[in-house]
């Protein structure tokens, strides 16, 4: 069963992505479940996404990648013994990390008989608002940008030329090995691809090193 | 990296990320005479504005995300404001006629201020959007918690 993380800022407009990528790929015969993690105890977008016919678990109370990794394995393991699904597509709040939240999957293979792999990281730039959260939430965005495989630059529609090469050199300068990409959820742009890369690309699995030298680099002042 | 040094990161990560201020409420709104599906995108609209103007009256410098999800007997509408200059973006699943009653979960995520000031933000501004298209309410859910998500990094 293949993992998909789709992370990203609030507003990023990883709710919409993330609906018109899962009908693309169940129109490729896939079947797909989808576990969010929205901020507090209240759940919005998994009610939302059910509207579009779309299978969803909300998990709530707590941060994804470590805090309750044990009702995120659990879940996985439900939806592989109930539902079935060849493809998973969590969003995560956005507090989660992504390499903690490949642990916390990979738990779950002590809980049923499935072996968890991974898509490249996703991680969702609002193109429109970069000025605006890189002078608040600077290091949470530099670091949903350093742990992705693939950054998207979002909102492509709504942002100018300025902005989008703005945030092209950004992410260059964050994580220059990141492919960038630009897409649009409200206008389809870059969907096919991005379902491709789900789809076909395989990311490496958790890797504990890995993790603290990120972390490391983050905050440690490596 | 010893464990020590391990955790003090991580909350210095999550500390970074949850440096938002969060209410969430679930509502139950009612009008004996109906509220049509114009009402109805009407009120998520003004709800989400005047949520968001309050915040921002008490100190917020930011929209993280604010909002709202309505469901009906006769569908749902998803309302999402992430920039007061694009204003409010409504995703409607209604069927024509007027509904008596609807369930609306709130989301309100800003940076700038905690989660009590948002949570009295957010209150003063519901009242307001309730007054103005005169209905009745019903608070169902009303959920605030400071440093939820990291708390089980803290040693005490």
């Amino acid at each position: 069963m293949k993992l998909a993380q789709i992370a990203g800022f609030l507003g990023s407009g990883k709710t919409t992505l993330l609906i018109e990528i899962s009908r693309e790929l169940v129109s490729r015969g896939h079947r797909i479940a989808i576990i969010v993690n929205d901020v507090g105890e209240i759940n919005v977008d998994a009610k939302f996404i059910e509207t579009y016919g779309l299978k969803a678990r909300e998990i709530s109370g707590g941060c994804i990648c470590c805090q309750i990794a044990g009702s995120f394995a659990n879940t996985i393991a439900i939806l592989h013994n109930t539902f079935k699904p060849d493809i998973v597509i969590v969003e995560p709040s956005g507090v989660a990390i992504p390499w903690g939240l490949k642990r916390a999957a990979e738990y779950s293979e002590a809980e049923c008989d499935v072996v968890i792999e991974h898509a490249p990281v996703i991680t969702l730039v609002d193109a429109t608002r970069i000025d605006l959260l890189m002078d608040a939430v600077k290091r949470l965005v530099e670091t949903q940008i350093r742990e992705a495989d693939v950054v998207l630059i979002n909102k492509v529609d709504a942002a100018n030329e300025e902005q989008i090469e703005k945030s092209r050199r950004l992410i260059q300068s964050i994580n220059p090995k990141a492919e960038i990409m630009l897409a649009s959820g409200r206008e389809g742009k870059g969907l096919k691809e991005v379902a491709d890369i789900i789809e076909k690309r395989i990311s490496p699995r958790y890797d504990e090193a890995v993790e603290k030298e990120l972390l490391r680099k983050q905050y440690g002042g490596g | 990296m010893s464990d020590d040094e391990d955790d003090a990161l991580h909350l210095e990560l999550h500390r970074a990320a949850d440096e938002l201020g969060k209410f969430a409420a679930r509502l139950k709104v009612h009008k004996s005479k109906g509220i049509s599906p114009a009402t109805a995108k009407e009120f998520m609209d003004s709800l989400l504005v005047n949520v968001t103007k309050e915040c921002f009256a008490d100190g917020a410098d930011l929209i993280g995300h604010v909002k709202a999800f309505m469901h009906t007997e006769t569908g749902t509408l998803m309302a999402s404001l992430v920039d007061m200059k694009i204003g409010v973006q409504l995703t409607s699943g209604l069927e024509e006629g007027s509904f008596k009653e609807a369930e609306v979960t709130l989301h309100v995520i800003v940076h700038g201020i905690w989660d009590d000031k948002v949570r009295e933000a957010s209150r003063r501004g519901i009242q307001k959007t309730i007054k103005k298209f005169n209905l009745d309410l019903e608070v169902l859910q009303d959920y605030f918690e400071t440093e939820k998500s990291i708390e089980h990094h803290i040693k005490k």
